[in-house]
């Protein structure tokens, strides 16, 4: 069992931070990257890129481009009463008006983002170190030791399981195997404000309005 | 089932008509839920492929990016 203590091996310890930090930031680049590809997939196949002429000058060699959304046809269905004369009987049909929607506006977008991130472990502490706070510490005293100097945490991630009697084979299998939890919630995201506000101006534009009346 | 709540706008009264991309390409209609409104829509043949290739687009997009 003595070999087995002399087996720890305490140097791959890592700070808390690390360990904290490492999750949320693989998280964090996921998110990033799947909204990168939401936003190029919205570019590539929700709308037209558009070459426009470049009136800048002096003339640049940057191209421009305009993009306008890809509009779909729906139909719409809804009964109609009608009459040919006042004295006539009114009759009901069912009338169908076509309309368009932006091709954005009905797909499901909002499905690729990282909406919660949970980490969970338990950490078994194996040394504290101090260090300097550095240029953003809160102290302007020089003499000053006490804020300047920042506490660190070192330690491995272990079982939840308490520590037993380390001549228990059990336990001391149990410390050995150690665990980072880290669950992700893929959930659904409102869109951003510009996707929005996209989608709001093409809806407002649905309604029908007289032929005579200027469409602001 | 939807991954989020997605609306079209009413064109006779404004109000949000719940939509399923899925559900339309199937070919199910949605009713407006302004019980004052007869409005019911739904996808035409025409406008179908162009959904469809967008949404199988969308699907590949999803799987390249849960390989990465």
């Amino acid at each position: 069992m003595a070999d087995k203590f002399d087996d720890l091996d305490y140097s791959n310890q890592i700070d808390i931070e690390s360990i904290i930090s490492a999750p949320l930031v693989a998280a964090s680049k996921a998110n990033v990257m799947m909204v990168t590809g939401q936003t190029r997939f919205l570019l590539e196949f929700c709308f037209n890129r558009i070459e426009i002429a470049n009136t800048d000058s002096p003339p640049s060699q940057d191209k421009k481009y305009r993009y306008e959304a890809i509009m779909i046809d729906m139909v719409m269905t809804r009964g109609v009463m009608e009459s040919s004369g006042p004295d006539e009987e009114p009759t009901f049909r069912k009338a169908e008006l076509t309309f368009s929607v932006p091709l954005l506006s009905i797909i499901p977008l909002n499905s690729l983002a990282i909406n919660k991130v949970n980490v969970d472990f338990v950490m078994e502490i194996t040394s504290i170190t101090s260090k300097d706070s550095g240029p953003n510490s809160l102290s302007t005293d020089p003499d000053n030791k006490v804020t300047q100097k920042r506490a660190q945490l070192n330690g491995k991630i272990s079982s939840a399981a308490p520590r037993g009697n380390p001549n228990d084979s059990s336990q001391y299998k149990s410390q050995a195997s150690s665990t980072l939890k880290v669950n992700i919630d893929a959930g659904p995201l409102p869109l951003p404000l510009g996707v929005l506000t996209i989608i709001d101006l093409y809806v407002k534009n649905i309604q029908p309005v007289p032929a005579n009346k200027k469409i602001n | 089932m939807t991954n989020r709540e997605q609306f079209v706008s009413c064109p006779v009264c404004g109000d949000k008509i719940a939509i399923d991309t899925m559900q339309l390409l199937a070919g199910v209609r949605f009713k407006c839920p302004n019980l004052e409104c007869d409005a019911v829509i739904g996808l035409p043949t025409e406008s179908k492929p162009i959904v469809q290739q967008t949404m199988e687009k969308f699907e590949q997009v999803k799987g390249q990016l849960a390989k990465q």
